[in-house]
């Protein structure tokens, strides 16, 4: 039996292998990475006796040990036969459509500037609607626009923030 | 404590507290009332438009929706079998049993009036213990803070997720994004890879909407996208109603994308009060929920989902109809909705007393706190008694008020629940969006934000609990430069810590709970072995 290896009733998953492999790798990278950028710190004549560098390098340190810990217990469930790794496919699933939102807020933040702010959340409205399985048609139009109009106003009108207004005051003169 | 009823309700005059009140908790009890938004969501959504806010009614504000949304919950968990939110799992229990014998309307005056009684105690418990607690954390010496942030992350870490490997491996990747801006001592620029927006580091209020909004509204679009893809794959597509087998079709989507308020009759929609009876019969479980309220709410990573529970299994061993528990029980609605209410308040303690968040919610919470520059600890009751006297007025007129929106309010959630939820989920992504970039103009703001939430998602796919790098994003400054202020102190000698009595209590508590939790583990696996 394994020590504090977390599983369902049923024991520990297959699923649940891979996840706690790839759980320790990400945490073993990040605390390289996190390293080498604190190894970058400048010193400097105001340091105390730790150092600007010192306590990334504690806590590159622990991260490290924890991923190795994961890992090591992640690998002792396998060689117990708990459970036969197989690929995570619903996690690798659930990752995708999460990425899908996520590349919406992202194209969301690169046109906002030109585009301008109602015309950019209503690409957002309609984008991540439609991602999310609304069918298009003229109501999802008329929907995105006229929550686009209803941010604006409540956001530029209501609110007085200046939101990125894009290529529209120059279309105007302004 | 009388003095801060009296300030309190001079504040209630003074101040637009009671609008941020009321206006929290009707947010709070839509937010709740939508399955998959929980309270910590809801107040998230909200933190960045508290930016441009009075301080006094922002923190009311967020406070309330929490009152609000532990409410709110209980709605679809008695009209459609579904919680809007992890702690009102147990008020379905008995909820949808007493709506499926046409008592939907007094189990939801049942629960409202609980939810009352609850948000009462837990004001009281909380305006009695946070005093002292703070005056004891005053006496604090930099070893003791230091000590202070390591309990916190350590006990955070032990409970808020089912690995305690992964809970302290969450807490130190909070505590690396802390690192980011300039040095506390030196004020060397660290990993900032030359971008001016990142020389103050990473505000806490981008990382708990991307953590806590942003992931879940990520995870929530892949899934719901993969039932809609699965529902048209089966033939099932129409959305727009039609007659015969298509219409029908259409309610199967529904049911796949949202939940099925259509199950929830008119008559349901009407909230009926108890009786004179009924109240009567209602205040044992109600001592029981307010009692298991606030010991688990003062308990920082316990929270309002454990003491519903609790507190739901102690009402059905001291209640003299055990037999009626999950076929109906008004007392089965009661003494959950009485806890998870109880804990909306007594959650605060651990946070007002020592700038320790407790759960998700009272993180947040912290996030209005720190937006406005206080500090919550020991040191807000000296430099801004105000701001929590106004938090207590406040919480008391969100209690007040919940009696008059709770009822109001269920229409507008029966309506917005049967909203399309992909345009649901759309409207609040763009609200996400203005919101984050409306605090400072900054996209670069939105960035982050957009790169937390992914974070979120890839640590909440992998099993990694949330609240601990929160709690380390926050409590990251306190770490480190009460750390080295103190080895300034010592010349580098970390016998310090030793030295101070404090210190040592609360290390040594942070080794014990890090300990206990191992132990219960083992013996949990012990157990199973066993079995």
């Amino acid at each position: 039996m394994m020590w504090g290896i977390q599983g369902n009733e049923n024991g520990f998953s297959g699923q649940s292998v891979v996840k706690e492999l790839t759980g320790a790798v990400l945490l073993l990278v990040v605390a390289a990475g996190y390293a080498a950028l604190a190894g970058g710190i400048n010193p400097s004549a105001l340091d105390d006796g730790v150092g600007a560098a010192g306590i990334p390098f504690i806590y590159a340190a622990l991260v490290g040990a924890l991923g190795l810990a994961l890992a090591a217990r992640a690998a002792a469930a396998r060689w117990f036969g708990r459970a036969a790794p197989r690929l995570a496919g619903v996690e690798s699933r659930r990752l995708l459509g999460a990425a899908g939102m996520l590349g919406i807020g992202v194209a969301y933040v690169a046109v906002v500037p030109f585009v301008g702010y109602p015309l950019a959340l209503a690409g957002v409205l309609a984008g991540a609607a439609l991602y999310q399985g609304e069918r298009p048609g003229r109501r999802l139009v008329g929907v995105a626009l006229g929550g686009g109009a209803a941010f604006w106003l409540f956001f530029e009108g209501f609110l007085r923030l200046d939101m990125p207004s894009g290529f529209w005051p120059a279309l105007w003169g302004g | 404590m009388m003095e801060a009823v009296a300030d309190g309700l001079g504040m209630l005059v003074t101040t637009p507290i009671a609008l941020a009140a009321a206006g929290g908790v009707a947010w709070g009890i839509l937010g709740g009332a939508l399955p998959g938004i929980s309270p910590s969501i809801s107040m998230a959504l909200l933190l960045p438009f508290t930016y441009g806010m009075e301080p006094h009614s922002a923190i009311v504000l967020l406070a309330a929706t929490y009152v609000g949304a532990e409410y709110g919950g209980s709605i679809p968990a008695i009209l459609i079998h579904t919680p809007g939110t992890n702690a009102a799992a147990a008020t379905l229990l008995d909820g949808h049993p007493m709506k499926l014998q046409g008592r939907g309307g007094e189990a939801l005056g049942i629960s409202l009036y609980s939810g009352v009684i609850g948000g009462f105690v837990g004001l009281l418990a909380l305006m009695a213990l946070t005093r002292p607690l703070a005056e004891l954390a005053l006496r604090f010496t930099p070893m003791s803070y230091f000590a202070l942030g390591v309990l916190g992350l350590g006990v955070i870490a032990s409970l808020a997720g089912p690995s305690l490997l992964k809970g302290l491996a969450a807490g130190l990747l909070g505590l690396m994004v802390a690192t980011v801006g300039a040095d506390p001592v030196s004020g060397v620029p660290r990993f900032t890879f030359g971008q001016p927006d990142l020389l103050d580091g990473v505000a806490p209020i981008l990382v708990m909407v991307g953590l806590f909004a942003v992931s879940e509204l990520f995870l929530q679009a892949g899934s719901l996208r993969r039932r809609t893809q699965r529902s048209e794959f089966c033939g099932v597509g129409s959305r727009s109603g039609g007659d015969g087998p298509k219409r029908r079709a259409g309610e199967a989507f529904r049911g796949a994308g949202q939940p099925a308020w259509n199950r929830a009759s008119s008559e349901s929609a009407r909230i009926r009060w108890p009786g004179a009876r009924m109240r009567r019969r209602l205040l044992k479980p109600q001592l029981i929920g307010s009692t298991v309220g606030t010991l688990e709410g003062v308990i920082p990573g316990a929270g309002g989902t454990i003491a519903a529970f609790l507190s739901y299994n102690e009402a059905r061993r001291w209640s003299r109809t055990p037999e009626e528990f999950g076929r109906g029980s008004p007392e089965g609605v009661a003494a959950p909705e009485t806890a998870n209410n109880t804990v909306a308040a007594t959650a605060l303690v651990p946070l007002l007393s020592f700038g320790i968040p407790g759960s998700n919610s009272a993180a947040v919470l912290l996030g209005g706190f720190l937006v406005h520059g206080l500090l919550p600890g020991p040191r807000l009751f000296e430099e801004n008694a105000d701001a929590v006297v106004g938090l207590y007025a406040g919480l008391f007129v969100a209690n007040l008020s919940l009696l008059v929106i709770g009822g109001a309010a269920l229409p507008v959630c029966l309506w917005l629940v049967n909203r399309s939820r992909p345009l649901l989920m759309a409207f609040i992504y763009a609200l996400i969006l203005s919101g984050i970039y409306s605090i400072n103009g900054s996209l670069f703001d939105l960035g982050l934000t957009l790169a937390a939430g992914m974070a979120g998602v890839v640590l909440r796919v992998l099993g990694f609990p949330l609240l601990p790098v929160v709690l380390g994003v926050v409590l990251g400054s306190l770490v480190e430069s009460n750390y080295r202020r103190s080895l300034l102190l010592s010349g580098g000698a970390h016998s310090i810590f030793l030295e101070d009595p404090a210190a040592v209590v609360l290390l040594s508590l942070a080794a014990l709970v890090v300990v206990a939790s191992v132990g219960a583990r083992v013996r949990a696996c012990l157990t199973a072995e066993r079995e």
